[in-house]
């Protein structure tokens, strides 16, 4: 039921009457006069008025156990409204404050002060009086705001740094703001705009064509301008890097599906220095194989040697990894505990001429019939304990060289050998690390048809592998620019690569925080190597001691 | 100064001297093989080539290019996931929008370099096609396969093709520091700017198998594309002349044995012709026989009228007497011996 001022308000605007019109005075005075009697005569009605109150009474009792528990500091105040005016504040106030550009990143009393001063002239509350209920709008919209965030669940979160999601975390406990939905929602309103949804309702496919060009931008989804508008806000302040990171990550990974790009981002972002405290991945230690340089950004400072005998015919004049192989197939090293021990002193005099190098490099030895992982492992155990007394020093085991004939058969040359020796190390509590040589490895028959699976074997005992050897990688492009997932084809218009699934496997299988080393094999020419350099770059890789670093 | 036919201004007599190890060598002066005027007037033009102030504009086949590479980008534009798009669907995805038809690519001028340095190097192409005009030339390019220029100077065709050199962003770093600080990534290849040129030569139907010679002009320090007008056409008349050269001396071995063969031709028909008369000598031998006995019975035909007593039968007999001497003479294989003879025998004196 309205009141009289209601009632006469709603009269003057039906019949548009203008107190102030001077000419109208006497009309105006007749009109309104009316208007009152006809409250009092018509409108007001005592049944009515009881009975709508006593509606209004229940509704509010109803309100009052619903936003109860939500909205504990307002409760009184949403109630008093609506018995005042019908309305339910608390839904009108949220409605206008989810369009409020940035509302996701609202946390202080100020910016509520904003929001409820905002709220005042608009539109839709003029004329309405709301202004006499600031204070109690200023808390009812922090609690609107606050409960209507949720926290940030990090477990979905795999590829993020946890610089990333330590910042997620914090942010969302000191100030009950949650950054991720914010991304979101930000990027989302750039898939509305530049993804275009085509569906073909034969085939039922769809396709998904994304025309907003996200690699190498400077300034993606406009950060510069989110940034600057919102530095004032402490968990902004300074971290323009990592809020750019966190909507890229969500663009890459939930909007466009172009996650190959994801590793290489980081670590331009990381040689940029756009951002601190995020660590590289897929992070390679370049050596330096049989004097080929690597090209000018990436430095190098350790040399790869190799020795049949533990001896060094010249200095190294740097840090270095040694391998010790074997003359063709004479492993006797391997199978006579004296010549061990000849090498082992032969080590031990290189060592203390040129210095300890950071790893030595294992071939193993020849399979035989009485020769196998047991006898291989208690010659290791004499050879780990000699060169206990270098704390620094690793021992790495490489795979051999697969072999066809099954007499001189190696002992570890296959992925399912290296899996073997590694639990069997780990169960006698050996330190023996492993090297991979990738290009050895793809060498065999099998190896092509089922290398995924391989791949993911060795990714389980990855923590046990220091380093790599590769030569060339086959075919790291695939030809198709079309991305399948679940059904859908993943377009771009500005028609980015798309690695192979093989070098993928390769990518995924080093693509942890570890830095290791890396031995180019078989490279003719400087320029070689820096083919394979940018394949690797290409595919998200970087190398520690990179220029500008 | 047009040179269509090159062949008549070869110095013939040293050509026959030299060896076959000559055609190889990159390096001899091809211009010695010309007769002398001949040299003067072209080692003249090559160094005084200098370039008009041309409207590459007007020029045909810089405008079809032009076009083509217009219509290539807007079609790609449109049609760019046609691949990817099953055939029916594609239809009805593109009808709804498609203002650019699609079509394959037609060939034109092989020039592929950024935007910022399109107009010069059509400049350097319009300029070439002027020179190669006043040499008596033509350039065209050939309706089949990819983008091509082919420059035909006197029957022998040379391929063409301009290129900007790419180089990695990489190989900045040692200009400018700041490469480092742009957000892109170190193995990108980008436009450096410089200009390059390829010219080879193409194989002809009297070559195939020989190897092609081919020689790349580039951009320098000290000297511009538009600068090495000259060094360009040196090279591309020197590969002229020496192909002009083999094809003279393929000729004459050619002509040889053309000779040759001719000889060997002659002499299996007139074997041919010998033996064909050899088997008819029987026959005409039996002609012959004939020939005798209707003369013979002609003659007895004759006696047998003074027999006779009627002037009618007289005059019947004797009619019928010629017609028989007639016959016989038609049987008469004289003339066809004769004939034979002389088939045979002709090329012998």
């Amino acid at each position: 039921m309205l009141t009289i001022e209601q009632y006469i308000l709603q009269m003057k605007k039906r019949d548009k009457l203008d107190e102030f019109n001077f000419i109208n005075h006497a009309d105006n005075m007749a009109t309104v006069i009316r208007y009152v009697m006809d409250y009092f005569n018509d409108y007001l009605d005592p049944q009515a008025y009881n009975y709508e109150k006593l509606k209004t009474d229940q509704k509010a009792l109803k309100i009052e156990q619903e936003v109860g528990k939500t909205y504990p500091n307002s409760k009184e105040f949403i109630v008093n409204y609506y018995r005042r005016y019908i309305t339910r504040i608390d839904k009108t106030l949220w409605k206008f404050m989810e369009e409020i550009k940035y509302i996701d990143l609202f946390f202080s009393i100020e910016d509520y002060k904003i929001i409820v001063d905002k709220f005042s002239i608009s539109a839709k509350m003029k004329g309405t009086e709301i202004e006499q209920y600031k204070d109690s709008l200023i808390i009812l919209a922090q609690e609107l705001k606050e409960n209507n965030v949720e926290k940030p669940s990090l477990s979905e979160y795999k590829y993020l740094d946890n610089t990333i999601s330590k910042w997620l975390k914090d942010t969302y406990r000191d100030y009950k703001v949650n950054l991720y939905d914010f991304a979101y929602n930000h990027t989302d309103t750039y898939y509305d705009e530049y993804v275009e949804h085509i569906y073909d309702r034969d085939a039922k496919r769809s396709y998904y064509i994304n025309k907003y060009n996200h690699r190498y931008n400077e300034n993606p989804f406009d950060i510069e301008e989110v940034y600057n508008e919102n530095i004032n806000r402490p968990f902004i302040n300074e971290k323009k890097g990592e809020l750019e990171i966190l909507c890229m990550y969500i663009w890459l990974f939930d909007q466009v599906k172009d996650s190959e790009y994801w590793p290489e981002y980081i670590n331009l972002n990381i040689s940029t220095e756009r951002i601190n405290l995020v660590k590289n991945i897929n992070v390679l230690e370049p050596i330096i194989n049989k004097n080929i340089k690597f090209p000018i950004d990436i430095k190098s400072t350790k040399v790869y040697l190799e020795t049949t005998d533990g001896l060094l015919k010249c200095n190294p004049d740097s840090n270095y990894i040694l391998r010790l192989n074997y003359k063709k197939d004479n492993d006797l090293l391997w199978k006579d505990e004296n010549e061990l021990m000849l090498v082992i002193n032969n080590l031990n005099e290189t060592f203390l001429k040129y210095g300890v190098p950071n790893v030595l490099e294992l071939l193993p030895p020849l399979r035989s019939a009485s020769y196998n992982e047991k006898e291989f492992f208690e010659k290791y155990g004499i050879l780990e304990k000699g060169m206990k007394k270098y704390s620094k020093l690793k021992l790495a085991l490489v795979n051999g060289q697969h072999r066809t004939s099954k007499k001189q058969v190696c002992l570890v040359q296959n992925v399912d050998d290296i899996v073997k020796v590694r639990n069997i190390a780990k169960e006698m509590k050996f330190k023996l690390k492993f090297s991979i040589d990738i290009s050895n490895l793809n060498k065999q028959n099998n190896f092509s048809r089922q290398y995924e699976a391989n791949f993911n074997k060795l990714t389980e005992i990855r923590n046990s592998i220091i380093g790599i050897h590769l030569s060339k990688i086959p075919n790291s492009y695939s030809i198709s620019k079309v991305n399948y997932i679940e059904d859908a084809s993943y377009l771009n218009k500005f028609n980015y690569p798309q690695n192979s699934n093989f070098f993928n496997c390769i990518i995924g299988l080093l693509n942890d925080n570890q830095a290791r080393y890396f031995i180019p094999e078989e490279i003719k020419s400087d320029y070689e190597l820096e083919e394979l350099v940018d394949t690797l770059l290409r595919g998200g890789f970087s190398f520690c001691n990179q220029e500008g670093k | 100064m047009k040179y269509t036919n090159l062949d008549h201004l070869l110095d013939v007599e040293m050509l026959d001297k030299i060896s076959e190890s000559f055609y190889e060598d990159e390096t001899i002066d091809m211009l010695q093989f010309l007769k002398p005027e001949a040299k003067e007037k072209l080692t003249n033009w090559c160094k005084n080539i200098y370039i008009k102030n041309n409207n590459y504009k007007n020029d045909p086949l810089i405008i079809e290019y032009q076009n083509e590479i217009k219509y290539r980008k807007k079609r790609d534009e449109e049609h760019q996931f046609r691949d990817a798009f099953r055939y029916s669907f594609l239809l009805s995805v593109t009808s709804s929008k498609g203002k650019i038809e699609y079509r394959e690519n037609k060939p034109v001028l092989d020039i592929c370099v950024s935007k910022d340095h399109i107009e010069r190097a059509l400049a350097i192409v319009s300029v070439l096609i002027g020179l190669v005009k006043d040499l008596g030339g033509k350039v065209y390019v050939q309706q089949e396969n990819k983008d091509n220029i082919i420059i035909n100077l006197s029957t022998h065709s040379f391929s063409f093709n301009v290129r900007e050199i790419m180089q990695k962003r990489r190989s900045l770093i040692s200009l400018d520091q700041s490469i480092d600080r742009s957000f892109r990534p170190l193995y990108e290849e980008i436009p450096s700017g410089i200009l390059q040129i390829e010219i080879g030569t193409v194989n002809s139907y009297w070559n195939k198998g020989n190897s092609i010679s081919s020689c790349k002009f580039e951009d320098t320090n000290n000297s511009l594309l538009e600068d090495q007008f000259s060094s360009i056409f040196n090279f591309i008349i020197g590969e002229t002349i020496r192909l002009e050269m083999q094809r003279y001396k393929l000729d004459k071995l050619n002509e040889k044995e053309i000779i040759e063969e001719r000889r060997i031709h002659e002499i299996k028909r007139k074997k041919f012709e010998k033996e064909k008369v050899l088997e008819n000598i029987e026959s005409q031998m039996e002609k012959w026989s004939r020939s005798k006995e209707l003369l013979s019975f002609a003659d007895e035909l004759e006696d047998t009228i003074l027999g006779l007593r009627d002037d009618l039968s007289k005059k019947l007999i004797s009619d019928y007497v010629s017609l028989v001497r007639e016959k016989a003479e038609s049987v008469n294989p004289i003339e066809d011996i004769l004939n034979e003879v002389k088939s045979i025998i002709d090329e012998n004196d």
